[in-house]
């Protein structure tokens, strides 16, 4: 019987290896919190009118720490009362990935999913974005939105960016 | 007794193998680089297709989609982007087990991670890979900026 356990207890200790994977050390993935972001005028810009993007894709992206929340705020949606229609959330080890081949070695980028991009939305025009993982990544969003709630509404908008 | 030990231990072993994502590895040549071939790139044999003025397809959803074997990929050149110099703003991909999934019975899902890895991005042009060692069908959808010209790159 004392065997057996045995071999339990080894089975368990085998299972918690592959499957548990690295933990979090120290306080490397406690994570922080920044922004709100898009409510200067250097931060994100409007593909179109309903559209917004974070960066340029072929700019520096933003740095998505391990656990680190951005917090992002477009005041002209939040006035116009636009809710958030999609979020296409990309993700890259390389601050720059589409920047020239180093050593002739391109970096690359994929659409995040999973806990890599957890949206929470806040509000219209406000919505947050986490890293729940312990990986260091560089983020890019393409953000869109639903019409304005009233007619006329979004032509008000009068903040620092450009729409 | 002991034999009867060292049965359950295999057993375990081999339970938190399957379970814990060992699966299949690659055999033979199954997962080498294949072609990458340029898509779109030939005005004299067009592939994909606008959707709108902002908007390229691969293929239409209930059309077949393209292959896409284990590490291989597409250049997707988009003509009328390159030559007005709008960079690709929005990019999804999407795979599926089958080449027809509009088709009674199969599905698809959006792709992410090493399934599908972007680079190389330029106006009009982008790179996607599959580095993974599963087949799939690829149908991809890219949406254009304004111009980079046009002040909007920075």
């Amino acid at each position: 019987m004392r065997r057996r356990l045995a071999i339990l207890a080894v089975a368990a200790a085998i299972f918690a290896v592959p499957s548990g994977g690295l933990g979090c050390f120290d306080h490397q993935c406690e994570g922080d919190r920044v922004g709100p972001y898009g409510e200067a005028q250097a931060e994100g810009d409007f593909i179109e009118q309903g559209a917004w993007e974070s960066t340029p894709p072929l700019a520096k992206w933003l740095n998505f720490a391990a656990g680190r929340t951005w917090t992002f705020h477009i005041p002209s949606w939040e006035r116009a009362g636009r809710e958030v229609l999609s979020v296409a959330a990309y993700v890259s080890a390389a601050d720059t990935p589409n920047a020239p081949p180093r050593d002739g070695q391109y970096d690359n980028f994929t659409e995040a999913s999973g806990n890599l991009a957890e949206v929470t939305r806040l509000g219209p025009g406000r919505f947050e974005i986490k890293n729940n993982t312990c990986t260091q990544l560089y983020l890019r969003l393409v953000v869109r939105a639903g019409p304005p709630r009233d007619a006329g509404a979004d032509s008000a908008a009068n903040d620092a960016q450009t729409e | 007794m002991r034999k009867k030990g060292i049965a359950l231990a295999f057993a375990a072993v081999a339970i938190v193998l399957g379970a814990s994502g060992a699966g299949p590895a690659c055999f033979d040549r199954q997962c080498d680089p294949g072609a990458a071939p340029n898509y779109g790139e030939n005005p004299s044999d067009p592939k994909g297709h606008l959707v709108d003025d902002d908007t390229w397809e691969t293929t239409a959803i209930d059309a077949p989609w393209l292959p896409y074997s284990a590490n291989t990929g597409y250049t997707l050149v988009v003509l009328p982007w390159v030559a007005q110099n709008r960079p690709i703003v929005e990019m999804h991909a999407y795979l599926s087990g089958s080449s027809q999934p509009s088709a009674s019975g199969n599905n698809f899902a959006e792709g992410s991670g090493n399934s599908v890895e972007f680079s190389q991005q330029k106006a009009g042009q982008i790179f996607i890979y599959n580095a993974t060692c599963a087949n799939f069908f690829v149908r991809v959808v890219l949406r254009a900026g304004r111009p980079l010209d046009a002040g909007v790159a920075e």
